[in-house]
């Protein structure tokens, strides 16, 4: 009975308001930080619109001097 | 335990029990957005690392291409120059050619105004004069061949030239697109790492501030279910976790508590009639509570109330209401 006497006492609004503004600003806290850290991933996904097209040039070049050779012998 | 001791444990198991809910919910939806942002930025933060390691090897080709690029011109240039030299040479030799060649037309022609006809000398100095000129123009013929080559290939290596300024265009191109790409996902890498680390912390201090209230209502959830058990056993009514009978438990106490105090007023009241003190009513309100007898109790109080209402001032039907009363008593 005492167990209940001593919930009785500590439970109060005061504390249960005071648990729950906790809980509430952890909530805040959490959805803040990942709203910033998914507006970064969106970044990342807008990026990857824009594909890397890259290809080596040196291709290009041997193609230049095999022509050359054909056309010059040399 | 008083009434009032019992009310206030029910409306703090109900608010506690309501907390704890809460608390749950929010410990599980912190957890699973938690972890839903972890994977996606962890995703991200390896998709662009992955991207700037590839532009890096992209970078790196790029490098070869320029320094390729940058042999073959040199290469080039060179050929170009001494193509450009060589036509020079031919061009100035075929001009010596058509001057060798006007003297040779201009000799044979003198010859030729000069022999007599039948003169075996004229005869042999005209053709020699005629095979000059012949040589001479073969020589320039060979000669135009030449710086005509010369031209042709003047004008490939030109062109091969052109190309080559095409190309080192889309090499340079390349390496800004590449650069720019680079810093781009540099910048993205820094901020990720950054939001990452930022979402980490208030993650955990938030799961922190979470799982201290939740920590708290499941302690004073325990407490509170081991309260209304020992009520609900002093009424006869055993609570469960099962969120309507634990209702019904808690209107139950709260029926109890009121059929109580109503008991007790009545108690109280039919005392002046009955020459019963309250301290006697009150040890049969204990007892019966005690011995599981709330319905009784309550079948007795209708019936007294009854009684009492019905026969107000007249001492005598409480006094045998009291008998009666005090019969059951002993009996219980």
């Amino acid at each position: 009975m005492e167990k209940l006497i001593y919930i009785k006492s500590q439970w109060s609004d005061h504390v249960g308001s005071s648990l729950v503004s906790k809980a509430n600003d952890a909530v805040y806290r959490i959805n803040n930080a990942a709203s910033d850290a998914m507006d970064v991933v969106r970044r990342v996904e807008d990026t990857k619109i824009y594909e890397i097209e890259f290809k080596s040039r040196t291709p290009e070049l041997q193609e230049l001097k095999a022509r050359l050779e054909r056309e010059l012998g040399i | 335990m008083a009434y009032s001791d019992r009310v206030d444990i029910c409306f703090s198991l109900s608010a506690i029990t309501k907390f704890l809910s809460d608390a749950e919910y929010l410990s599980d939806n912190a957890s699973g957005l938690c972890a839903e942002v972890d994977a996606l930025v962890v995703g991200a933060i390896n998709y662009v690392s992955d991207t700037l390691a590839y532009i890096k090897s992209c970078l790196d080709i790029n490098y070869t291409d320029g320094q390729n690029a940058a042999g073959f011109r040199r290469w080039l240039e060179d050929a170009i120059w001494k193509t450009e030299k060589a036509l020079e040479s031919h061009e100035q030799r075929c001009n010596d050619l058509e001057k060798q060649l006007k003297a040779a037309e201009n000799d044979h022609a003198r010859i030729q105004w000069h022999s007599k006809p039948g003169d075996k000398a004229s005869l042999e100095a005209l053709e020699e004069a005629s095979r000059a000129v012949r040589n001479a123009k073969d020589a320039l013929s060979n000669a135009y061949a030449e710086r005509d080559s010369c031209k042709r290939k003047l004008g490939c290596l030109k062109e091969a030239r052109n190309s080559l300024y095409w190309i080192e265009d889309n090499i340079h191109k390349d390496y800004i697109m590449l650069t720019d790409r680079e810093n781009e996902y540099n910048r993205l890498l820094c901020d990720l790492d950054s939001v990452y680390k930022t979402f980490n912390k208030q993650s955990e201090i938030g799961q922190s501030q979470i799982n201290e209230s939740l920590d708290y209502s499941k302690v004073a959830l325990r407490y509170a279910r081991g309260a209304v058990q020992h009520i609900g056993q002093m009424i006869g009514v055993e609570p469960s976790d099962d969120n309507e009978t634990r209702i019904t438990s808690i209107a139950a106490i709260y029926s109890a508590g009121d059929r109580m105090d109503s008991l007790n007023r009545m108690a109280r009241s039919s005392n002046k009639y009955l020459g019963r003190t309250s301290a006697e009513y009150n040890e049969l309100v204990l007892d019966n509570v005690v011995g599981n007898a709330a319905e009784r109790i309550e079948d007795l109080l209708e019936y007294i109330s009854a009684e009492i209402k019905a026969n107000e001032n007249k001492a005598e039907n409480a006094k045998d209401l009291a008998h009666q009363l005090q019969q059951y008593y002993d009996s219980v």
